[in-house]
Order: C-alpha cells, then sequence, then structure tokens
C-alpha cells in the first residue's frame, strides 16, 4: 500500500496552513486562562493547589479534545471530494486504503499537537506538588482515549459528508455520541468493580458484592457523569485515598482496557472510511431511493401553495434573508432546535429529583449559542466559495441591505428555538421551590439574574460578530472559535474578573457592554471591509 | 456585426484607469471607450488586466486611480445607478447547487428589485431565451457545466440590462454549446445591447465582434474595429510562394528588393514577408518571372486576429 506520497503532500499543505499555529496557540491559551483563573481565585495548600490545577486542567483539555479534534477532522476527506481531487489521487496508484491512512496520521498527528501545546502548562501542577504518577498515567490515559475515539468521529464524518456544515456537524454528533458511549462503558465498568472490589459501593446507591440492576445503572448514570467520575480531584482523592488497592489496580486496567478499544473503535473507523471512499469516489448522480427520500421527507407536501406564498412574499422582503432558509436543511434546523429544546426539558423535568434542571437550562442555551456562533461564521461561506458573492455584490442590494438582510435571516433561524427556551425558563421561574434550590451566592446570582442577560445580549451580537469572521477568515474552524472567543469566552472572562475589582452591578455592566462593544465593532468592520471588498475570497 | 453610426454615444468609457494590489500594478492608465450597440471583444493575455477592468466597470472593485463612466453613471460615485444598466458574469459560475433552477433566477430577480408578479414571467422568458426552459425545476449542481454556463446568463439577463459585461463566458464549452453562447449573443446585440466580452478563443471575436481591444501588462495596446486591428498592428503582409526547382534564386532575388523584409524558405516553399502593411505585394511575380524563376504559386497569408495577438504582445503579465 502506497501511503508516503499522501503523508508528505498532507504534511506540506497542513505546514502552510497558518490555522494549525492558531489552534495550537489557542490550546495552550485555554489551558493558561484556566490556570490563571485558578491560582488567583482559589487560595490553598501549594500541594492542594496542584491536585486542584491538574483535575482542571485536564479537564479543560479533555473537552477540547472532544469539541476541536473531530473539527479539525472533520472535512479531510469531505473536501476531497467536495474539489474533485480524491478522483484524481485515485487515478494514480494510490488506493483507498493508502489515502485514508496517510490523512488518519497526518490528522492525528495534527490534532496531538493540541495536546502538546497544553503539555507545559499540565507540568506546572507537578511542581507544586499533590499530583501522584497514578493521577497523571491515569489523566494521560483518559485523554488519550478521548483523543482516539475524537479521531474516530472525525474520521467517519469526513468519509460520510461531502459538505463542509454537514461533515463539521456529523463529526461533532458523532462525537456527542461516542462521548456518552464511553461514558455509559466507563459507568458500568466502575460500577462493577465497585461492587466487587470497592469499599465506596454504599455512596453510589449499589449494594456491595451484588450485581446492579439496570435501573441503578441507568440511574446512576444520569446522576454521575463520565466528568463527574473521572475528572474531578474528589474522585481521585477517594479512588486514591479510600480504595483498596486492588480496587485501584483493577481500575487502571480497566482504563487500559477502555485505551484498547478506543484503540480498536479507531482501527475500525478506519476501516469503514476506506471502504467508504472506495466505494463512493465516484461522482455519482443521487440515486433513485436518494431522490425518493428527498421528495418525501424533505419537500413540503401539505398547504403547499401557502408555503410557496409565503416563501415568496419572504424573498420579496429580504432576499438575503431568505437565501438562510430557502433549504430543507435549515427548515429541520429550525424546527428541529425547537423540538430538541422541548424533549430536553421534557427529561429534565421528568426527573423526580429535578437536580439537573437548572445545569440543563445552562447547557441547552450555550448549545444554542454555539449553534447560532457556528451559523453566523460559516454564513457567507458557501457565497464565497461559489463566487455568488461577487454577483450579489454588484446587485443593486446595498453593503447594508446584504447584511441587515443575513442578520435577520439568522436571528429568525434561531428566534423560535430561543422563544422556546425563554418560556421554559418563565415557567420555571413561577416555580418558588425551584428557584429557592439556587444558592444565593455568585453562583446562585449568575444563574438566575445574569445569565439570562448574557444569553440575550448573545444571541443579539453573535451573529454581529460571527458575520464579521465569516468575512475574514477563510477556514471556518478560525471564524467559529473566533466567534465564540468574542462574543461568548471573554464577556464571561470580563465578569470573572470584574467580580474580584468592581461592584456587581459594574461588573455586569462591563460584561454586557463588552460584549455589545464588540458586536458593534464587527458590525462596523464588517461594513467596511464589504464596501471596500476586503475580503478572502476562495 | 453591429450597425455603426456614423457619431455613436458611448456606454463605457475609462479615462487613466489604474487598479493596483499592492505593490502589483494590475492596471497602468487604461483609457477605453466602448460604444452604444458594440459587441467590443476584450483581448489579452491571463493576467493582463481584463477581469481587473470587468470587475471595476461591474461596480465590483474600486479603480485606484483615473475613473470609469458606464452610460454616463461613474463606476465609484454612481454605483447604485451603474448596477441596474449592467449584468455580469464573471469566469466562474457562482451558482448555488442546492438551488432549483427557477429558485435561482428568482433570488436574483428579487436582488434586481423586480416585483414577484412580474418575476415568473421574466424568469420563464430568459431560460427560454437560453434553452433552459426543460430544466425549471433541476437542481443546479444536476445540470452540465454548459447548462451552467447558459443558467449564468440568463441570471444576466433577468433585469434586461442595457450592458452585458462578460468574463469568458464560452470557456470550458462544448463547440456545439460555444456556437450557440455566440449566437444568444449576436441575437442580443440585435436587440440592442452593448456587450464586453473577453475570451481566449480569438477566431470566434473575430466573426463576433465589430470592436475589439488588445490590452496587456494593464496596458491598451489597441482598440479599434477588428480590421483595423490586422492592418495597424500587422507588422507586414506574408506572402507564400512555389517555385519549380531550386529556390535559391528566388530567395535571392527577393531579398535584393527593399520593399521585402525577410524571404525564407520554409519546407519547399518560399516565405516573403514584406516591410510595410502598405506595400503592394504584386512585385514578387515581376520580379520572380523577370528573374527567370518558373512560378508554381502565390498567396497572401490571411492574417487572424490570433496571429494579430501573438505578434503584438509577449504574454507578459503582471
Amino acid at each position: 500500500m502506497t501511503v508516503w506520497p499522501v503523508i508528505e503532500r498532507e504534511l506540506r499543505a497542513e505546514a502552510r496552513h497558518p490555522f494549525n499555529y492558531w489552534v495550537r496557540v489557542l490550546a495552550a491559551s485555554a489551558v493558561s486562562i484556566v490556570f490563571a483563573l485558578i491560582i488567583w481565585d482559589q487560595p490553598g495548600s501549594p500541594a492542594e493547589l496542584g491536585a486542584r490545577l491538574f483535575s482542571t486542567l485536564n479537564a479543560t483539555v479533555f473537552v477540547t479534545i472532544w469539541i476541536l479534534v473531530p473539527l479539525l477532522i472533520s472535512d479531510c476527506i469531505s473536501r476531497e471530494k467536495r474539489e474533485g481531487t480524491l478522483g484524481l489521487l485515485f487515478l494514480t496508484p494510490l488506493t483507498s486504503g493508502g489515502i485514508v491512512l496517510g490523512k488518519s496520521l497526518i490528522h492525528g498527528l495534527r490534532a496531538s499537537t493540541l495536546f502538546l501545546a497544553a503539555l507545559p502548562v499540565l507540568a506546572l501542577p507537578f511542581l507544586l506538588g499533590g499530583v501522584t504518577w497514578q493521577n497523571a498515567a491515569f489523566a494521560l490515559l483518559l485523554n488519550l482515549v478521548a483523543m482516539l475515539l475524537a479521531m474516530a468521529a472525525g474520521l467517519l464524518a469526513s468519509s460520510w459528508a461531502k459538505d463542509w456544515a454537514r461533515a463539521f456537524i456529523l463529526g461533532e454528533a458523532f462525537s456527542l455520541i461516542l462521548v456518552s458511549l464511553l461514558s455509559s462503558i466507563h459507568r458500568l465498568g466502575y460500577i462493577y468493580l465497585q461492587n466487587y472490589l470497592g469499599s465506596y459501593a454504599s455512596l453510589r446507591g449499589s449494594r456491595s458484592g451484588t450485581v446492579p440492576s439496570w435501573n441503578e445503572i441507568w440511574h446512576g448514570f444520569w446522576r454521575q457523569s463520565l466528568w463527574e467520575d473521572s475528572l474531578s480531584l474528589v474522585f481521585w482523592q477517594d479512588l486514591w485515598g479510600r480504595e483498596p488497592a486492588a480496587m485501584q489496580q483493577a481500575w487502571l486496567q480497566w482504563i487500559f482496557i477502555l485505551f484498547a478499544l478506543s484503540l480498536g473503535f479507531l482501527m475500525l473507523a478506519v476501516l469503514f472510511a476506506v471502504q467508504r471512499v472506495r466505494s463512493s469516489w465516484q461522482e455519482e448522480p443521487p440515486s433513485r431511493r436518494q431522490l425518493w427520500l428527498l421528495k418525501t421527507f424533505c419537500t413540503p407536501f401539505l398547504w403547499r401553495a401557502l408555503f410557496r406564498s409565503k416563501m415568496s412574499r419572504k424573498l420579496d422582503r429580504n432576499p438575503m434573508g431568505w437565501l438562510q432558509q430557502y433549504s430543507w436543511s435549515a427548515r429541520l434546523s429550525r424546527w428541529g432546535w425547537c423540538l430538541g429544546i422541548i424533549l430536553v426539558e421534557c427529561l429534565l423535568v421528568s426527573d423526580s429529583s429535578l437536580s439537573r434542571i437548572w445545569s440543563g437550562q445552562y447547557w441547552l442555551a450555550y448549545l444554542l449559542m454555539l449553534s447560532l456562533a457556528f451559523t453566523a461564521s460559516g454564513s457567507f461561506r458557501s457565497e464565497r466559495q461559489s463566487g455568488a458573492l461577487e454577483l450579489i455584490l454588484v446587485t443593486p442590494l446595498s453593503e447594508n441591505q446584504i447584511i441587515g438582510g443575513r442578520l435577520r435571516g439568522i436571528w429568525s433561524q434561531f428566534l423560535p428555538a430561543a422563544l422556546v427556551l425563554a418560556l421554559a425558563w418563565w415557567q420555571l421561574a413561577q416555580d418558588a421551590t425551584l428557584f429557592a434550590s439556587l444558592s444565593r451566592d455568585r453562583a446562585g446570582l449568575w444563574g438566575q439574574v445574569i445569565f439570562p442577560l448574557y444569553f440575550l445580549s448573545g444571541f443579539l451580537t453573535l451573529p454581529w460578530i460571527g458575520l464579521y469572521f465569516s468575512m475574514q477568515r477563510l477556514n471556518f474552524i478560525a471564524a467559529w472559535l473566533f466567534t465564540c472567543a468574542t462574543g461568548l469566552l471573554l464577556p464571561r472572562l470580563i465578569y470573572l474578573w470584574g467580580l474580584q475589582n468592581f461592584s456587581l452591578m459594574q461588573t455586569v455592566y462591563g460584561m454586557i457592554g463588552l460584549q455589545l462593544a464588540c458586536g458593534v465593532t464587527a458590525l462596523v468592520l464588517l461594513h467596511r471591509n464589504l464596501t471596500r471588498r476586503a475580503f478572502v475570497l476562495d | 456585426m453591429a450597425n455603426n453610426s456614423s457619431n455613436p454615444a458611448p456606454a463605457v468609457q475609462t479615462f487613466s484607469l489604474t487598479r493596483l494590489y499592492g505593490p502589483l500594478v494590475a492596471l497602468d492608465g487604461l483609457s477605453l471607450t466602448v460604444n452604444k450597440g458594440d459587441l467590443f471583444g476584450f483581448i489579452g493575455s491571463n493576467g493582463a488586466g481584463k477581469t481587473t477592468t470587468l470587475r471595476i466597470l461591474a461596480t465590483f472593485l474600486a479603480p485606484s486611480g483615473g475613473r470609469a463612466e458606464v452610460l454616463g453613471n461613474d463606476v465609484a460615485r454612481d454605483a447604485d445607478a451603474v448596477r441596474h444598466v449592467i449584468g455580469y458574469m464573471p469566469d466562474f459560475f457562482g451558482v448555488y447547487k442546492d438551488m432549483e433552477v427557477t429558485e435561482y433566477l428568482d433570488f436574483f430577480g428579487a436582488c434586481y428589485k423586480i416585483p414577484s408578479a412580474r418575476r415568473e414571467k421574466t424568469v420563464n422568458d430568459v431560460l427560454e431565451l437560453v434553452g433552459l426552459s426543460e430544466k425549471k425545476g433541476t437542481l443546479i449542481g444536476a445540470l452540465s457545466r454548459g447548462m451552467q454556463q447558459r443558467l449564468g446568463l440568463a441570471r444576466v439577463l433577468i433585469h434586461d440590462p442595457q450592458l452585458l459585461l462578460l468574463d469568458e463566458p464560452a470557456s470550458g464549452l462544448d463547440p456545439r454549446a460555444r456556437v450557440e453562447m455566440m449566437a444568444i449573443l449576436q441575437e442580443l446585440q440585435k436587440l440592442g445591447k452593448t456587450i464586453i466580452i473577453s475570451s481566449h478563443i480569438l477566431s470566434e471575436l473575430q466573426t463576433l465582434c465589430n470592436r475589439v481591444a488588445i490590452i496587456e501588462k494593464g496596458k491598451l495596446i489597441y482598440s479599434g474595429p477588428v480590421q483595423g486591428v490586422r492592418d495597424q498592428m500587422a507588422a507586414g503582409q506574408i506572402y507564400w510562394i512555389t517555385v519549380a526547382g531550386d529556390a535559391a534564386k528566388a530567395l535571392e532575388l527577393l531579398k535584393a528588393r527593399s520593399e521585402v523584409a525577410e524571404a525564407v524558405a520554409v519546407d519547399g516553399q518560399v516565405k516573403v514577408t514584406l516591410a510595410g502593411h502598405d506595400t503592394d505585394g504584386s512585385f514578387i511575380a515581376e520580379t520572380l518571372v523577370h528573374g527567370g524563376v518558373k512560378l508554381l504559386g502565390l498567396w497572401e497569408d490571411e492574417l487572424g486576429l490570433e496571429d494579430v495577438f501573438l505578434r503584438v504582445t509577449r504574454g507578459e503579465t503582471q
């Protein structure tokens, strides 16, 4: 199998991308910021601080891997398909195995640089003390497991999709499925080990020495996530401090098994990708079955005339906004979000303890904002790639109409979901007992009052910032990360910093003010760049 | 061919038009006039500045220096007015592949603020004009390259512009599609449209256009009627001669004449290049016959636009 030409080409191509450099900077910066926040905010002995730092930094790396690695890998094959270069590779003696393997190796290497960039900061807790070799081995293994599975998610998505947005979304969806699967398997192993070897069973609601029921596992899974089980300091202290040596050893073995399983899964994913590339590299028109599916499930069949006249009116009023909504996938995303929020709210409310009711709201809101940023930062991408932007800019639509129209399109795509979420919050806020469960400290106040403001201001400003970066960055992931960093992360950091130095009101004003200032600046720059045609064209 | 009036009004005028991309001079003081009703060929090597000129005229780019007017409107100051009267077709398709043909035209119709009541008829009309009526409901991604090119032309025509700016409209088309495209352009010229077309297929421009401009390194080399470019730009007329027996004597006789710039033997024939384009070639036969050379054949080499282009340009880009 010929692999080397693919490796050489990928290495050359990746070495020229400034984006790779910035991703490493981002990974190192994220870990450094977390480090600074912990050092600054929480006093304690050096050993305590070291242990706390180590667990938090590892948790940050763990989450970053699951989000960024699929994004980095998910367009590696789909891009070749889109640009028609995959077919050219097949005209040479290269095989699908060589292509996929070469790409997997290089993109795996590229993804692992994320971890390497964070390594110097991760080493600092060792200097402070309080980190044992078991902790280090355990964290490394868990991060490697995450890396392998996240790579598999990206590779599967890339071999499946052709369109960039579909590849990214599939990559993240597979990543979510795999992290949930890992969490379940991890949990299952943990419960079994505890029942047979551990002294910790009573805390988990299982009877020592007996096999737990599925009901116990299910409820245990919901109550204790992978995050809480394996990435928290409490867990580590419990594991190494209270559990017997046999349990500790068995636990490390279990993580080794998970590592081996992940490696096996990655190999399966590579084989699947090879098979998929082999069968789909040639450009084929949509099959009869695909056309039937598209016609049956993706075209309106009720009130067609009404739908057409509504879309026609929308096109007359706002052609740029119509572009955001004409496709079935855009409509699916719009109403799919509403349905998803309703389903998650039902699940959260159905839990009798209601213990996750508030954290569930924050997760939903963050996911919605990330999705909004995703849509905004990829908004002008297809126009730039196809050249349609140049055509739109020579129509009588003014720059203001183009920007305003697109903004209205993005807002109206997410407005129903945001309203459903706001309605759910309103209903929850009516229940005084739920409010009472929240603490009255800073965290509680953040959740009850400030977060909705942050959400509202984010909903307003993220499309402004996203549109600006969608025009300025050639790489979509870079555009999305910049949007999230400017519109969400920076104001949040300012809030945390402000709490130390200013009154609460001043801090809140500062945070919202910064969000609005960033948004307005992005809007002004976007208008200026569009007028001067100072944007990157693919 | 277009009918030239004695004093035609200009549709496009550029005055010392300059465009810089950083240190690169893409256009260097280009002054050009295109009259109303012209089918104007814009010729130049890759990177000569054709696309930049068309982009400036289409208001997509602002000039770095000089100015340009389209139907009396300054492209920088009155961009909005210019956009209503031009139709710009770049050298790429600029299509949304997941849209249907009618959706695509409907969208651009809305961008040009055509009322929805009139849009459906307009879309049908332009689709019929470019021969895509049967593909109304087809996804653009499923259209062939030639059909996408035609769709691009339909988009250009959707708002009935007076001036069409077409950048390589026939590139990538098969011979039949190219002939059809050229026929459509001639039809549009008859309807009174002014068309500026940049193309590398010079043989087609030669028969299609009534006026051409040749541009190199951002500078105008020639602008005027197609016949004029042959007369002005050709360094000298070429004749080919076939003689009985050895050509050496014929070469000797011809080289002795002051009207002959060059005489060389090529594959058993003699190629004679005259010193100036005003020189009449009838002296060749007279000289050879008087010199005792048996002349078998003598014919004038017809210079095409392609030959002229190759002669006057060096293929240099910015």
